[in-house]
């Protein structure tokens, strides 16, 4: 896969990381040093029982492969009393040579068999899987799959398996050419892996193995004889205890044996050393050896004709179902962990929103706004909500912290709900508060303040009567333009505009009536005594506009004073070549 | 009691958390940035395929095999074989994708907050062919060891080579370097935005002077 990425922003975690897990690890061994000293004691009887267990199911393993081999044998008619003996001494064999697991050669040897209806073919065979399967690195299974199917026809999963064999040589040659072909091809790989480092390892996990299933066998039959009333609890309790005992007698042995060393004149030790409980113990050995044997003997025979196999299978079926049951336990107790969990995140994140000082200044509201017996504004109402709402929390937080501490799942979950229901119902109002602050501003921000302010409009009322001669302006036309009381106009009987207040000196230079109509109708530019400018409309009008353009943010403002720069230093315009800035 | 949150990661999951709205606006901010990358980039991606690389460009009427295309890669029996990748300019265009959810931390402990791909393996080579050697490898196994110079003669690379990193391409890397970090701009202000209203609506006493 390609790995070709832009990275537009990237945040530095790594150091934040290693140091949560330097301390989550600090604080994992101190709780690891407590739990040992806890465990120790109970530790060697849970490993007693969990060895236990293994050896069951690995002798159980092991007991069905056996049984699925003899039922091949005896289907193909090959059975004639000990063959099944000779087949599983013959296993155990190659399994000590090849460090292949009997696991593996079981099921391969019973499809070869089935395939070829020949032991002497299907041994032959099972050689050469053995051989390709260390030659190639391929799994067994594959392997002898691969020939089952080029001895039955198909040559085409043995060409998979690269084997160095070319199609058309596949196809064109009988199986016994081919096989003769790959004996040579692959002669002594198996024996070769055997003796490699990796195959001796493969001896030790057989040898450990079977160690497990001569055990297991052991335990199997030791639990039939113990729970003949045949009950599910009876059984389990017999393994558990017998593994406790087990465990409690090699604790006594170990510390017998450590007493014992210490005798001058004794180097090893042997269970016959011990006075009088040796001697019994050493009856028991041999009681069980014999015991052994004897179930041996039963195994040699086909599981099915010794009538073996049914009894075991209904016991490992009642101890099946009784480890569901424990898995079933387990996970319940999950699930309760998982909402404990989600409940403690949850404190966690109500604990953020919570502030005492806010609460009680809140309370202090709230009582105030009671006093009042009434709420006076939309906003006063909000904010006394949210405090409710704010308060409920800690309630909602209080009655979890009690569930937690009870333990109970559904009133974890009930808790966790109330809470979660009344953190969005707190964000709400908090949305609320906020647009309401947003309404605020636009308001404010919309107000012309400089325009309609009281005590502009009194110096204007107050320069308007000064101008009028002491007389309020009329209120019906506030902005009319000002007729002071003059001289009648000889032309047209109106009164002629002022020319100065008295006690204030003009420049006679200056059109006295300048600004204020001149009481002539347009184009009349002169009366008597009076000389006008021609050029100057009389009756002139002024308009104000007030443009509210939008101000730009500095940070918007630089942004687009460098995106400017930017494209035109790219791209240029009619007054600047690109580049030149 | 005070909470403090540092970085994007940390910010973005206290949005989600307390103000899935902010989350969400700031989400559509960052893609818009992205989008316009993705968008440039999309198209520096040519119809057909550089000329002179015969057989490269993709037919669908035509069906490879060993005989009539050098274009394939032979692998042991039993094993998966992969035809080498051919130019598809759909494809190509289709695997140039934008992510805004933060990545996994790097081998030097950073996480990618929001990044551009060229997914697709036509498209990997289209963008970064002729980068390592521009005038050919002669040392080179490859059925075409000149193709690195006949990639540049076809089209040069774009951006810049530095201690940080290989940047020089020809499609997701030109049109990063033809944006001259303006996106990056938006997307750094639409955080310092989001930073703030969440700061606003955060303190508990701004709202109630407000209100």
């Amino acid at each position: 896969m390609s790995n070709i990425v832009i990275d537009l922003a990237a945040e530095f975690t790594g150091k934040k990381a290693f140091k949560q897990a330097e301390s989550a690890s600090g604080s994992l061994s101190k709780s690891i040093n407590k739990l040992a000293k806890t465990f120790t004691a109970a530790y060697i009887a849970h490993k007693a029982l969990a060895f236990g267990q293994a050896s069951v199911k690995a002798f159980v393993a092991d007991d069905n492969a056996a049984r699925s081999l003899g039922i091949t044998l005896k289907n193909l008619g090959l059975e004639t009393g000990n063959t099944s003996i000779y087949i599983n001494d013959l296993i155990s064999r190659m399994e000590k040579q090849t460090g292949v697991l009997d696991d593996q050669l079981r099921p391969a040897m019973d499809r070869l068999l089935r395939a070829t209806g020949s032991i002497t073919k299907a041994q032959d065979l099972l050689g050469l899987a053995l051989d390709i399967s260390a030659g190639t690195g391929k799994d067994l299974t594959a392997v002898t799959q691969a020939l089952q199917k080029s001895y039955l026809g198909n040559t085409a999963s043995l060409s998979k398996l690269g084997v160095g064999l070319s199609k058309a040589e596949l196809t064109s040659s009988s199986f016994a050419d081919i096989q003769k072909r790959l004996t040579v091809l692959f002669a002594g790989q198996a024996s070769s892996a055997a003796a490699s480092y990796s195959g001796q390892l493969n001896k030790l996990t057989i040898a450990s193995n079977n160690v497990k299933e001569a055990i297991g066998a052991g335990i199997v039959d030791a639990l039939v004889t113990l729970s003949d009333d045949d009950t599910l609890s009876n059984l389990t309790t017999n393994m558990e205890n017998l593994a406790i005992y087990t465990a409690d007698v090699i604790r006594g042995f170990g510390l017998m044996a450590s007493a014992l060393k210490k005798i001058p004149g004794i180097s090893g030790f042997d269970v016959g050393m011990i006075p009088i409980l040796g001697t019994y113990i050493k009856v028991l050995q041999d009681a069980g050896a014999k015991s052994r044997r004897a179930a041996e003997v039963g195994m040699g025979k086909n599981p099915v004709q010794s009538g073996s196999y049914l009894n075991t299978t209904k016991k490992v079926t009642v101890l099946t179902k009784e480890q569901t049951a424990a898995e079933l336990k387990k996970l319940a107790a999950k699930k309760l962990s998982l909402a404990i969990d989600k409940a403690n995140l949850l404190l966690g994140k109500g604990g953020n929103i919570f502030d005492m000082d806010a609460i009680q200044l809140n309370a202090a509201m709230i009582n105030q706004a009671e006093q009042l017996g009434k709420v006076t504004s939309q906003s006063q109402l909000l904010m006394i909500t949210n405090d409710i709402a704010r308060l409920k929390i800690k309630q909602d937080i209080a009655a979890l912290e009690d569930a937690i501490a009870s333990k109970d799942e559904a009133r974890i979950t009930a808790a966790t709900n109330q809470l979660n229901a009344d953190l969005k119902i707190y964000n709400a109002l908090t949305n609320q508060n906020l647009k309401l602050a947003d309404i605020k501003v636009l308001l404010d921000s919309l107000l012309p303040r400089d325009l309609i302010n009281l005590a502009n409009l009194n110096e204007a009322i107050r320069l308007l009567t000064i101008i009028n001669n002491g007389k309020p302006p009329s209120i019906t036309n506030p902005v009319a333009p000002v007729v002071p009381v003059s001289p009648v106009s000889p032309i047209l009987g109106k009164p002629i505009p002022p020319v100065g207040i008295p006690g204030i000196d003009y420049n006679p230079g200056q059109n006295p009536d300048r600004n204020i109509s001149n009481g002539f109708p347009n184009g009349v530019t002169s009366g008597a005594g009076i000389t006008y400018n021609p050029n100057q409309q009389g009756d002139r009008n002024y308009d104000i506009k007030i443009y509210a353009n939008t101000i730009a943010n500095p940070d918007e403002l630089s942004g687009l004073i460098q995106d400017v720069v930017i494209r035109l230093n790219k791209q240029g315009d009619y007054l600047t070549t690109a580049g030149a800035l | 009691m005070p909470v403090e949150v540092k970085g994007v990661i940390a910010l973005r999951k206290a949005l989600n958390a307390y103000a899935p709205d902010l989350a969400k606006e700031l989400t559509a901010e960052i893609t818009k940035s992205l989008k316009v990358i993705q968008k440039d980039a999309r198209g520096f991606v040519p119809n057909k395929a550089p000329a002179g690389l015969y057989n490269w460009e993709f037919n669908p009427n035509r069906k490879l095999t060993a005989k009539n295309s050098m274009f394939r890669t032979f692998a042991s029996e039993g094993e998966r074989v992969r035809f080498f990748p051919l130019y598809n300019a759909t494809e190509i265009k289709r695997g140039i994708v934008y992510r805004t959810g933060y990545g996994k931390p790097n081998s030097k402990g950073f996480r990618s907050l929001f990044r551009v791909k060229n997914s697709s393996a036509a498209g990997a080579i289209y963008e970064t062919a002729g980068r390592a050697h521009p005038s050919g490898d002669p040392r080179s196994k490859s059925n075409n060891p000149n193709a690195g110079a006949r990639f540049v003669q076809q089209g040069a690379l774009y951006g810049r080579k530095s201690s940080a990193g290989d940047m020089r391409g020809r499609v997701i890397f030109r049109a990063w370097e033809q944006d001259q970090g303006k996106q990056l701009t938006s997307i750094m202000r639409a955080i310092e935005t989001t930073t703030m209203k969440f700061n606003k609506r955060a303190t508990v006493s701004s709202s109630k002077a407000s209100a």
